[in-house]
């Protein structure tokens, strides 16, 4: 009995080979740096900075998951943030900055939403548009420079602690909560399974595919831009191009979390993992005193072949699929 | 009575098909219309600075013929369904890799080590999409993140300027005063490829593979080797470019990509090329080439910032897309 519960609870929770690749990452960086990455100080900072990923892939899971992707998470973030900070700069109310900054997100949204669901666009493209005039209108708001924010209410927001935990972190799980909730618990995320599984048979069973990809998009627009308004309240100033990096690592972080491009299988537990990949990755590099300009390519490199791997196994898992049908029959 | 029918309503399918040809010759030369108006417009509003032969010349010859270049290799990608965003930073690492050899005056191994690079990024990319089977746009932006990250390690951030002038020649220079080189190397360079992709059966392939990947693969095409060639192809072209920018600019640095990748995908959606695959042509992606170039230059003289120029790029390009299923639809209604 005994062997039988430890055995099922680790069939149960299922961890992914990623996690593992986690641990293992983590203790080598700790024996290079002689574990100076293993204090409760930089842990948090992890923490927090990917607190800031993960809102921005929550959204990217939710297309992803409908089997289609939403490049414009870069532009969105750096405009959210700058129109924030832009509001806080002129002396408008904190709540009503934040909120006017998490509109623009939902208005971008919105937008990619209608020309990807309702008109049939090309989603890279279309997504890859507004990313360009997202980050255009950050540019042109911010006339190119760093906006400073100097609200002490909203900084606490990015280096504020409630009992030893930054504040962000507490948000940014509230968040990852609820999304949990929709995709598992609601009619919604049932859809966005089923649309992402097959579109066809969804339509036949009555789903409103257009409406839901469209509310996905929202979604998306939205995360990313409450993850850009943190960006923000982290550095205490809005830049233009800050989000720039964030398109390609949250559809990173969401492949590595086991989501494949075609849809309808993974979840936001994976996207978890993910993000904490890439974030204890950079934070070790960066740790280990190696230059900016190694960083990038080295990451590069880790995504590149991370996505070659799950590429490969997804083949693989195919083949072996089809030869279970040749047996059978 | 049965013939007559059938003759009748063959003369009501040619209205039809005539009016298809009219839309057809419409939506071909619309792009042409619309660099007309860019100029027509430009010209009205600023005369004197648009209008000269020293502006439209710097226009045509010395940045128009790169956002061409590299439009023609996106055009390529399009066609087979794809896209290549590694482009720009291939630009960039062959140029700086290059750029030492070149600076000694070794041309020869420069210019082979900027080729070989651009080949082996493009054999990449064709390795990723077709054997590993990663959506092109993920395998281009993984190859375009890690060469840039080489070439910012390869550079040190820093950036080699003061190249010998038999190099700059190539580009700055012109046949008896008349005709500038880089406009005879993007001749050339286009008249290859409008060959390859008309006149070849590799091209027809190309086109086939857009159109319908397993279709084309059942009529026994090799549709694997096709694409691979293509990103190669796009390789080459970039690492060309970068050699090209690098005699221009009289620096090879790793920021220079800039724009580049948002502008020659723009310039070949503008042109016609249809992002569903399968349609498009080299040289419609000149008048797109044209037109951005035109739409930059007149933003420059109008004295638009810069930071005003990348949206009203995004713009442009779903613009091109709306227009684009808007003739689809009409067509489509009639038929």
């Amino acid at each position: 009995m005994k062997y039988m519960t430890i055995k099922h609870l680790y069939k149960k929770i299922k961890i992914p080979g990623i996690a593992y690749g986690i641990i293992t990452m983590f203790l080598i960086f700790g024996l290079l740096t002689s574990w100076k990455n293993i204090t409760l100080a930089n842990l948090m900072l992890i923490a927090r900075s990917s607190s800031v990923l993960l809102l921005a892939s929550i959204g990217m899971t939710m297309v992803i998951l409908v089997s289609q992707v939403d490049i414009s998470i870069g532009g969105v973030m750096s405009l959210a943030g700058v129109i924030t900070a832009s509001c806080l700069g002129n002396d408008i109310n904190i709540i009503i900055s934040i909120l006017i900054g998490l509109l623009s997100g939902v208005v971008f949204g919105l937008f990619n939403g209608i020309m990807i669901a309702i008109y049939n666009f090309d989603y890279w493209i279309s997504t890859f548009a507004t990313m360009g005039i997202a980050s255009g209108i950050a540019l042109v708001i911010s006339d190119g420079a760093t906006v400073p924010i100097l609200d002490d209410t909203f900084n606490w927001i990015g280096n504020g602690k409630i009992g030893n935990v930054y504040t962000m972190i507490y948000i940014a799980i509230i968040a990852v909560v609820i999304i949990a909730i929709i995709l598992k618990k609601t009619r919604f995320g049932y859809n966005i399974y089923s649309i992402g599984g097959s579109e066809q048979s969804a339509l036949f069973s009555g789903i409103n595919v257009v409406g839901n990809r469209v509310l996905v998009y929202v979604c998306s627009g939205f995360f990313s831009a409450m993850a850009g308004v943190m960006l923000a309240a982290i550095g205490s100033s809005a830049n233009p191009i800050g989000g720039i990096n964030y398109s390609f690592d949250a559809m990173a972080a969401v492949i590595i979390g086991g989501t494949g491009f075609n849809g309808g299988k993974g979840g936001i537990f994976g996207t978890i993992i993910g993000v904490f990949m890439l974030r204890v990755l950079a934070n070790g590099l960066g740790i280990m005193g190696i230059p900016a300009t190694w960083q990038r390519a080295i990451i590069g490199f880790v995504i590149v072949s991370v996505l070659v791997i799950d590429a490969l196994n997804e083949k693989q898992k195919r083949t072996k699929s089809k030869r279970r049908v040749y047996i059978d029959e | 009575m049965h013939l007559m029918k059938n003759k009748k309503e063959q003369k009501v399918k040619g209205g039809y098909i005539l009016m298809n040809k009219l839309r057809f010759y419409f939506s071909k030369c619309s792009r042409v219309l619309l660099l007309l108006i860019i100029i027509i417009v430009l010209v009205i509003l600023k005369p004197d600075a648009f209008w000269s032969w020293s502006n439209i010349s710097t226009v045509l010859f010395q940045q128009a013929p790169f956002i061409m270049l590299m439009s023609f290799g996106m055009t390529l990608a399009i066609i087979t369904k794809g896209i290549d965003k590694s482009m720009g930073s291939i630009l960039v690492l062959s140029s700086c890799v290059a750029a030492g050899f070149i600076k000694n005056e070794q041309f020869g191994i420069g210019v082979c080590l900027a080729l070989s690079i651009g080949a082996t990024c493009g054999l990449l990319n064709g390795i990723l999409i077709t054997k590993v089977n990663i959506p092109p746009f993920i395998a281009t932006y993984g190859v375009d993140y890690v060469t840039l990250g080489i070439a910012y390690i390869f550079t040190g951030g820093t950036s080699t300027y003061g190249f010998p002038n038999n190099f700059r020649n190539i580009v700055t220079g012109s046949i008896n005063g008349v005709l500038p080189n880089l406009f005879i190397i993007t001749l050339m360079v286009f008249l290859i490829l409008f060959f390859i992709t008309r006149k070849t059966i590799f091209g027809k392939n190309m086109y086939s593979c857009g159109h319908n990947i397993n279709a084309t693969m059942l009529c026994g095409v090799d549709t694997r080797k096709v694409i691979t060639i293509v990103y190669v192809i796009n390789g080459l072209i970039a690492a060309i470019t970068g050699l090209l920018y690098m005699a221009r600019l009289n620096a090879a640095d790793p920021g220079i990509s800039g724009n580049f990748t948002l502008d020659s995908i723009a310039a070949a959606l503008i042109g016609g090329t249809s992002f569903g695959g399968g349609k498009g042509s080299v040289s419609n992606s000149i008048i797109g080439a044209l037109v951005i170039v035109f739409l930059r230059n007149g933003m420059n003289i109008m004295g638009v910032q810069t930071t005003w120029q990348q949206i009203v790029v995004g713009l442009v390009i779903i613009l091109s897309i709306v227009f684009e299923s808007l003739t689809k639809r009409l067509v489509k209604s009639e038929l």
